[in-house]
């Protein structure tokens, strides 16, 4: 037996199940948020601004250990409120009444123990949010990362409830030990209060680096689970970060920002040209096939390189419901969307507005 | 690596026989010596002063210490302990790529002396019972480029500390018993407080048993418990859990 089994065999036998608490039940409630400022909920509208945001939890374009030519592992507390300040400005700015979040920390190390969710209702105008973990430890001893707790999060103007955290399917190839310490991926479901229908939010943030198909699990499970919430009666709005290119993009492999130096190898989609299909086939994507193939570039919500620029889309919004039509917008820039982002993350923001009322 | 760290952990938490333990007011005899598996080793150089060095740490972390007695008074017993670390070693040994990484690759090390005084007030009325409190500070000075994260860990947090703000309180008691002839047993409690902004304080509370099992040789089992305040809040043990850390030792007596 490999030292890596043995430590994953003996040290929940010498220390518990679970001593560094890692790990999460298939389904367990999601961690509810509310701002500290006091406010008045408004009246719902008959349309819904929605936005789907990874937001490299508050690491700007700081170049981690993890990264392409990066050697940074934690950052200060000012460098985290600058960095978020720049997100919730942005958030502020586009006013949206429900923001799906990736990559947010509320309690890890690498972010000053900054709990992100808090900070962003507390410097926005939302006012209640879910959080699920997709990544605990106590302690993590590897690379200097220490105690972590990073995930998915829901924003909204309006209360959530019925929030769950689901759990996603683990790699099925990494070592004990790496799983253990290792990303667990989840959906991040909740409903949102005094919409008429009822409109639920199916959020997730599938696998990245994962080479025997567990991304797909992740892609097939979030179609799932909105098919059951759509069966179950109301509106569905899901998406977020899926890892993957749309089934038309142009280039699958070969990206310019491709780095050999990082700790990752360049991405390669080959092979999985036809993973979304599912959900594009089942809901009302806010890009469409059409609009992705017609004019790729503009819906590109990934940059490795901010010097490179936006190099392919990851990120997605789909519904049961209807978009506003030509309402979706990947804020790219000035140009596309009034404002800077590259800096703020390695995502752009993507918002489209959702039709409540026909 | 991760070994290593974990080593360094059990060899702060080990103690050591009463009535000539380290954390009590008494020094060894002339001559005397003690070593553990963890535990320091210690020698008495002569009447009332007493040296101790942990010697696997000396490959990374240079350290000593002396102990001296200044008064005895029927069964008072006044002491102190003056103790020198170099841990500089340490820490860049801890910080690494990948798997036992324990602080960040990137850390910049600086020079670390940290010296550490503590008085020591005993009341050893016979050869039952020993009751030790003390106070000590430590202060450390460092000399070069530096960007040393706090590990964020029991026990580890509270001696990391003076070596990241300069300097560091500490406050104690322990007890020690002899049950039986061949069966000791102590109690003692830690209370830390730290140069830093935010994880101010922690509280250490240890017990042991130890069995004299020949003359020389002496096996103990203990546990340790931890209340600290780290830059994240508040926690009890490791992640909030009741159970405290178990611990042994093997000692020898020569």
């Amino acid at each position: 037996m490999s030292r890596p089994r043995l430590l994953a065999v003996i040290l929940p036998l010498v220390c518990g199940c679970d001593p560094l608490h890692t790990g999460f039940d298939e389904r367990e409630p999601a961690v509810m948020y509310r701002a500290t400022h006091a406010a008045t909920d408004p009246d719902v509208p008959s349309e819904l601004a929605i936005m789907t945001w990874n937001i490299k939890y508050g690491g700007g374009r700081i170049r981690f250990f993890w990264e392409c030519l990066g050697d940074r592992a934690n950052m200060t507390i000012a460098e985290v409120e600058s960095n978020l300040a720049g997100i919730a400005a942005k958030v502020n700015r586009e006013q949206p009444d429900l923001v799906l979040l990736q990559e947010v920390d509320v309690e890890a190390k690498r972010t000053a123990y900054v709990d992100e969710v808090q900070y962003l209702l507390d410097h926005t105008h939302l006012t209640y949010g879910a959080y699920a973990s997709q990544w605990r430890a106590d302690y993590v001893p590897s690379d200097g990362v220490g105690r972590m707790d990073s995930g998915n999060a829901i924003l909204s103007r309006w209360p959530l409830v019925d929030a769950e955290r689901l759990a996603l399917p683990l790699i099925g190839n990494e070592d004990a030990l790496t799983r253990y310490f290792y990303l667990k991926r989840n959906i991040l479901r909740a409903r949102v209060a005094r919409t008429d229908p009822p409109l639920w939010i199916v959020a997730t943030h599938t696998e990245a680096f994962s080479d025997d198909g567990t991304k797909r699990k992740h892609i097939d499970r979030l179609a799932a689970e909105m098919q059951a919430r759509a069966a179950a009666g109301g509106l569905v709005i899901g998406g977020g970060d899926l890892n993957e290119i749309p089934p038309n993009a142009p280039r699958r492999n070969d990206f310019p920002d491709d780095c050999t130096s990082g700790r990752y190898a360049g991405d390669k989609y080959l092979g999985e040209e036809d993973w979304l299909d599912g959900l594009f086939a089942s809901f009302n994507p806010a890009a469409s096939l059409d609009q992705l193939g017609s004019d790729p570039e503009r819906w590109y919500t990934f940059s490795g390189d901010e010097l490179t620029g936006w190099t392919r889309t990851l990120d997605y919004l789909f519904t049961t419901g209807t978009w506003q039509p030509g309402s979706a917008l990947v804020h790219q820039g000035e140009d596309q969307g009034g404002s800077s982002t590259i800096l703020l993350s390695d995502h752009a923001p993507l918002t489209a507005t959702l039709e409540l009322q026909p | 690596m991760t070994g290593c760290a974990l080593l360094v952990v059990a060899m702060g938490i080990a103690p050591e026989v009463p009535h000539a333990r380290s954390a009590s007011a008494q020094t060894l005899a002339p001559g005397q010596g003690e070593i553990g598996l963890l535990a320091p080793l210690r020698y008495g150089l002569s009447d009332g002063i007493e040296i101790s060095t942990h010697p696997l740490l000396m490959l990374v972390a240079p350290n000593g210490a002396l102990k001296r007695q200044w008064v005895t008074q029927g069964a008072l017993r006044l002491a102190t302990r003056h103790a020198v670390l170099y841990p500089s070693g340490l820490y860049s040994v801890l910080a690494r790529d990948g798997t036992g990484g324990i602080l960040p690759h990137e850390t910049l090390v600086p020079h670390i002396l940290a010296l550490t005084n503590e008085v020591l007030v005993g009341y050893h009325p016979d050869s039952r019972l020993s009751l030790t409190g003390k106070v000590g500070a430590t202060l450390a000075v460092r000399l070069g480029e530096e960007n040393v994260a706090s590990i964020d860990l029991p026990w580890a947090y509270t001696r990391q500390a003076p070596h990241r703000r300069g300097w560091g309180l500490v406050a104690g008691a322990d007890l020690a018993l002899r049950l039986h002839a061949r069966v000791d047993a102590s109690a003692s409690v830690d209370v830390f407080v730290l140069g830093a902004r935010r994880g101010r304080y922690g509280v250490e509370h240890r017990g042991t048993l130890a069995w004299q099992a020949t003359e020389a040789l002496r096996l103990v089992l203990g546990y340790a418990a931890f209340y600290q305040q780290y830059p994240y809040g508040t926690e009890l043990n490791l992640g909030g859990s009741k159970w405290p850390v178990p611990f042994g030792d093997v000692q020898w007596r020569f």
